[in-house]
């Protein structure tokens, strides 16, 4: 098997034990990368001789018989929505065209310090914002699937470099589902952690209170271990856990006795009857392993996607209130007073899907509109949170398709934005409660992956990818040829 | 329905600027996008406190204390500069 | 004709003394070059965030405490979002519906009875960055301006009044009485030049007797207690103006020229501000328990009001002694500290308020900086008190104290300076002086006695001012039985 195709943890080992080094590892994705960008168009920036430094720097411990932390010395990719010091940062948007950022994310700091290669910064909806990373405005992703299909959004190519063999692993970011939709399109394990495990300081915001920086990987087990690597406090996020560091692979490959797993009724409304064939078939497997499964009724889930639709756009508006040319940037030429400069600079340096977002955001927050939007908003948001509390008293995890559909065709649904937010319904309710999800790929439709939702409880991580991995082994998903 | 005066209003406060077609556009999408969004008013919520954030924490600060952060790293990405500050055009139009 | 009733609310922005910015770890300090103290959280980068500096919480429950506000057990921040090339981010993190404290008051002193303005909140709010305008001595005519960032996120508590305030002379009264106790609180340096300290009003006219508020114009850019007072002032007398002649107010902001001493309008084709207020998600909610509030009630100093009554009621000093003794909390400590060592109120009143607040003047120093200790100060009195020294000498004491540090004792000492009581001493200059003086001698003894001062003053020239002269007149008239 060649190296690209093999998992995070068992090329770890492989440098780990001098099989191969991290320069022969790091320098094989970037050949892969090389090779398949031009029909992929995964990646933004690419930071070769970054990478190659960095796994340099690994060899060396290795030739000294330093030990070798987790995952050291496996490369990754990185959304262009989280700074990297000195290394554009664009979030694909033409107003942040050629930021330096003057920072590096908590994020990128820890991966440093950890000793993984970072391979370059990966294309994504402008600011997060879309379900299929067509909003960049730089450039379109394939799905490795189909490559007339969307890679999903808005980590769209975080998902592909991982599903292109272009990276082991790689770094999204989740706001109604923006890492595990996509991974669900690109057949692999995408998982957003509780909101507050992994620090924000650095992600550039889209909607602060559901953003959550998160990961993509092949399988449950490279999951489990990045993800002991990105989690802990950061003093630097006021919004960050104070939570004890502990090993999320710790409950891998103990399968709990007596599973209990929920199925919300309401996430399996709105599928065609081939895809809830699919869900149904593999419930039916599942459940012949002795995982018992419950049907649950969550009545405001209902409302999660309205709801969301008010609570993102209104901290977006907020958030980017500061691109105005003024500092960093975009800025509009030949204007003649400074309102006009920050009016131009704002009306040429972002897309028409953030713009809508603006326009949205500015709408509900605006006096006379708070309460009966905004407010409502976050009042429904507690329904949701209280919906899941009262689930989980039931069930150890809730499970449901990821997505509605599998990818969809480039341009099928740029026209008609509710349409295109439909496409999130499944994944925006845990966004809301902060609680942690990740999609295991679980099978064909129309020779595209499927993706399999799991939710856990708050903090719950470790139980969330135990059963993730119990189901992933039952599933035995091919992978991407 | 949102009018296109709507729009415009929320233009000026977002500042940006739009041609007609944008304008008429963005009026139908927020339209259809809060008649959705008007399902909400069939749950009842009276009582209901209003959730700001996804998981509830309180009270986080840091100690005072300076730590000094190279300041010229910040200015690189100044679209304008004159001397240490960022520059812009008048504010006062003319 | 209508007699007018005035209605002024003031809105008092103070910066919070601290080492670092309110969200973030950058220097406070003054007058740095542009650009210095920042970093990506006070230049609103992308990506960063904002964590609260738990000092500046403390100071606004201190400032909440002292004018008997309620301190609000949950408050949090919310985000006023606008756009001005000194805001960073497009928004400041201020407190809306949820501020630190609410309905308090302060009791201030004008023209001899006491009034009491009501507070309607204190919150917490970061500052904006401040522009330069090039090309121009203002704004207007400005070719183009400079962004400097330092001051962005420096750590504001704003003062709300209630409508209370009913004169430009209570208004300049309540920001006096406000600026001292922030400065004696050690909430902020009350630093006018350095805009730390800095005043709107609200000011509105109503025909007297009536309850309903009339249409109030804000007027901004107070930065001194004099303009406070002079800037109400015209503004009364325009309102006045207008409504005589029957015409009517517009609500509008006016800036205030303290050059030019004129108010004129902000208006501008500006549409109307919509803050778009709502909680901003990147701070969390703050919870104030019962602990916390005593633990700071505890540290809570006596307040110059208090401490004002105290002296007149307890050390018997005089409202004008008082009131100096406790006009800043550096005088009122050193009081205190002195007096603890045991001088006499008045005396250490009467020295700090004649010579040594005459020597700090002359040398543009403070007691907090200057070389004299209460240790230095008490001494001296004990000195004077029990007659080692003169009254003269304990003047040029004072100086040299004030100047070298130097322990009273030790400069008695080396200069040799202290009282002669000796009485052989003393009749021994005594005898000289008259042999000196026969004309003199001759008066006494017809019992001339007014020649008496004469030659008092000349033993004590003679002893370089250290005979004591209550001795010197002891032995005169003994001499001459006179009585």
């Amino acid at each position: 098997m060649p190296l690209i195709h093999k998992p995070a943890t068992e090329l770890h080992e492989l440098i780990k034990t001098k099989q191969v080094s991290s320069r022969d590892v790091t320098e094989a994705f970037l050949a892969q990368i090389h090779h398949v960008e031009p029909s992929l168009n995964a990646f933004l920036t690419l930071t070769d001789d970054l990478a190659l430094s960095m796994a340099d720097a690994v060899d060396q411990k290795v030739s000294k018989g330093l030990p070798l932390g987790p995952l050291e010395g496996v490369p990754i990719a990185i959304k262009d929505n989280i700074c990297t010091e000195n290394i554009p940062t664009t979030c694909a948007s033409t107003i942040l065209k050629g930021f330096l950022p003057p920072y590096n994310a908590t994020l990128i700091e820890t991966l440093k310090q950890a000793g993984l290669p970072i391979l370059g910064k990966t294309n994504m909806d402008e600011f997060a914002m879309g379900s299929s990373t067509e909003t960049s405005a730089y450039q379109k992703t394939h799905n490795p699937w189909n490559v007339d299909c969307v890679p999903g959004g808005s980590s769209g190519g975080s998902a592909v470099a991982v599903a292109g063999f272009e990276a082991p692993l790689s770094i999204g970011s989740d706001t109604g589902g923006s890492i595990r939709q996509p991974a669900s399109f690109c057949g692999n394990v995408g998982l957003k952690p509780t909101y507050g495990r992994v620090s924000r300081y650095g992600l550039i915001a889209f909607a602060s209170s559901l953003d959550q920086i998160g990961s993509f990987a092949n399988n449950v087990t490279d999951t489990a271990h990045l993800l002991n690597l990105l989690a802990g406090h950061d003093p630097k996020d006021s919004t960050s856990l104070a939570l004890e560091k502990e090993d999320f692979t710790r409950l891998l490959g103990s399968p709990k006795k007596g599973l209990r797993v929920g199925l919300p009724n309401e996430f399996f409304k709105h599928l065609s009857p081939e895809v809830k064939a699919l869900y149904t078939t593999l419930i039916n497997t599942l459940s012949q392993d002795g995982i018992e499964f419950v049907w649950l009724d969550l009545p405001s889930i209902e409302y999660a996607l309205a709801t969301y639709y008010i609570i993102a756009p209104a901290e977006a508006s907020s958030n980017l209130a500061r691109y105005d040319g003024v500092r960093f940037g975009f800025r509009a030429a030949g204007t003649s007073s400074t309102a006009e400069m920050i009016e131009q600079s704002r009306s040429q340096g972002f897309g028409a899907e953030v713009k809508r977002r603006i326009l949205i955001g500015t709408y509900v927050l605006s006096s006379g509109y708070y309460d009966a939007y905004y407010k409502k908003a976050q009042k429904v948001r507690t329904l949701i949170k209280k919906d899941f509390d009262r689930a989980f008293e039931q069930v150890d995890i809730i499970a449901s398709p990821t997505t509605p559909t599998p990818a969809f065709k480039l341009g099928e649904k740029t026209n008609d934005p509710l349409e295109m937010y439909l496409s999130d319904i499944m994944t925006i309710p845990l966004n809301l409660a902060g609680l942690p999800g990740l999609s295991i790929p679980c099978g064909l439709h129309n020779n595209l992956p499927m993706g399999w939702q799991l939710m856990g409880k708050a903090f719950d991580e470790a139980r969330l990818l135990q059963v993730a991995h119990q189901m992933e082994s039952l599933i035995g998903f091919g992978g991407c040829a | 329905m949102i009018s296109t005066e709507d729009v415009r209003h929320l233009a000026t406060l977002s500042r940006l600027r739009f041609n007609e077609a944008e304008v008429a556009q963005y009026a139908k999408d927020l339209g259809s996008i809060f008649d959705y969004a008007k399902a909400l008013n069939e749950l009842p919520t009276d009582d209901i406190a209003p959730s700001a954030h996804a998981i509830p924490i309180e009270n986080v600060f840091r100690e005072d204390g300076v730590v000094p952060f190279d300041a010229d790293t910040l200015l690189i990405n100044a679209p304008e500069q004159e001397g240490h500050a960022f520059k812009v055009p008048q504010i006062l139009a003319d | 004709m209508t007699q007018w009733e005035v209605v002024i609310g003031l809105e008092i922005h103070a910066q919070v003394t601290t080492q670092s910015k309110l969200f973030c770890s950058c220097s406070t300090q003054f007058g740095s070059t542009p650009n210095t103290q920042v970093c990506p959280v006070c230049t609103g980068m992308p990506g960063a965030l904002p964590v609260l500096n738990r000092t500046v919480l403390d100071k606004a429950i201190t400032l909440g405490l002292a004018t008997h506000c309620t301190i609000n057990e949950h408050n949090e921040f919310a985000r006023k979002n606008y756009f001005y090339p000194d805001l960073p981010k497009g928004y400041q993190i201020s407190q809306l519906d949820k501020p630190i404290c609410s309905l308090g008051y302060l009791d201030v002193e004008v023209d001899g009875s006491t009034r009491r303005i009501g507070l309607t909140r204190i919150h917490m709010e970061e500052d904006a960055g401040k522009l330069v305008h090039q090309g121009s001595d203002n704004i207007k005519g400005a070719t183009h301006s400079l962004v400097d960032l330092n001051r962005s996120s420096v750590p504001l508590v704003e003062i709300v009044s209630e409508p209370d305030i009913r004169s430009a002379k209570e208004a300049k009264a309540y920001m006096e009485s406000m600026a001292q106790i922030v400065r004696w609180l050690g909430v902020c340096d009350g630093n006018l030049e350095e805009g730390s300290l800095r005043c709107d009003a609200n000011i509105s006219l109503r025909p007297k007797g009536t309850e309903t508020l009339g249409t109030k114009t804000e007027v901004k850019n107070l930065n001194s207690f004099k303009s406070v007072e002079r800037a109400i002032l015209l503004e009364i007398e325009r309102q006045t103006d207008i409504l005589d002649e029957g015409g009517t107010i517009i609500q509008e902001t006016r800036h205030y020229n303290e050059a030019t001493n004129s108010t004129k309008s902000l208006r501008s084709k500006e549409e109307a501000h919509d803050y778009r207020y709502f909680p901003d998600p990147d701070l969390v909610p703050i919870a104030i328990d019962r602990a916390w509030v005593s633990r700071i009630e505890q540290t809570l100093p006596e307040l110059p009001t208090a401490r004002h009554k105290r002296y007149q009621t307890e050390l018997g000093l005089s409202d004008y002694d008082a009131g100096k003794m406790t006009v800043d909390r550096e005088t009122g400590d050193f009081f205190e500290a002195t007096l603890s060592l045991g001088s006499s109120a008045k005396e250490i009143a009467n020295w700090l308020n004649g010579d040594i607040s005459a020597w700090l003047k002359e040398h543009s120093s403070t007691l907090a900086i200057c070389k004299l200790t209460p240790a230095h100060l008490a001494e001296m009195l004990k000195e004077l008190i029990n007659g080692t020294i003169s009254g003269k000498i304990a003047k040029q004491l004072v100086d040299d104290m004030l100047e070298t540090g130097t322990h009273p004792s030790t400069l008695i000492k080396e200069k040799g300076l202290a009282q002669v009581n000796d009485t052989g001493a003393i009749n021994q200059m005594i005898d000289i002086v008259l042999s000196e003086n026969p004309k003199a001698v001759e008066d006494l003894k017809a019992g001339k006695v007014q020649t008496m001062g004469f030659i008092v003053g000349q033993v004590m020239r003679k002893s370089q001012g250290k005979a004591n002269p209550d001795q010197v007149n002891k032995r005169l008239k003994e001499l001459f039985s006179l009585s």
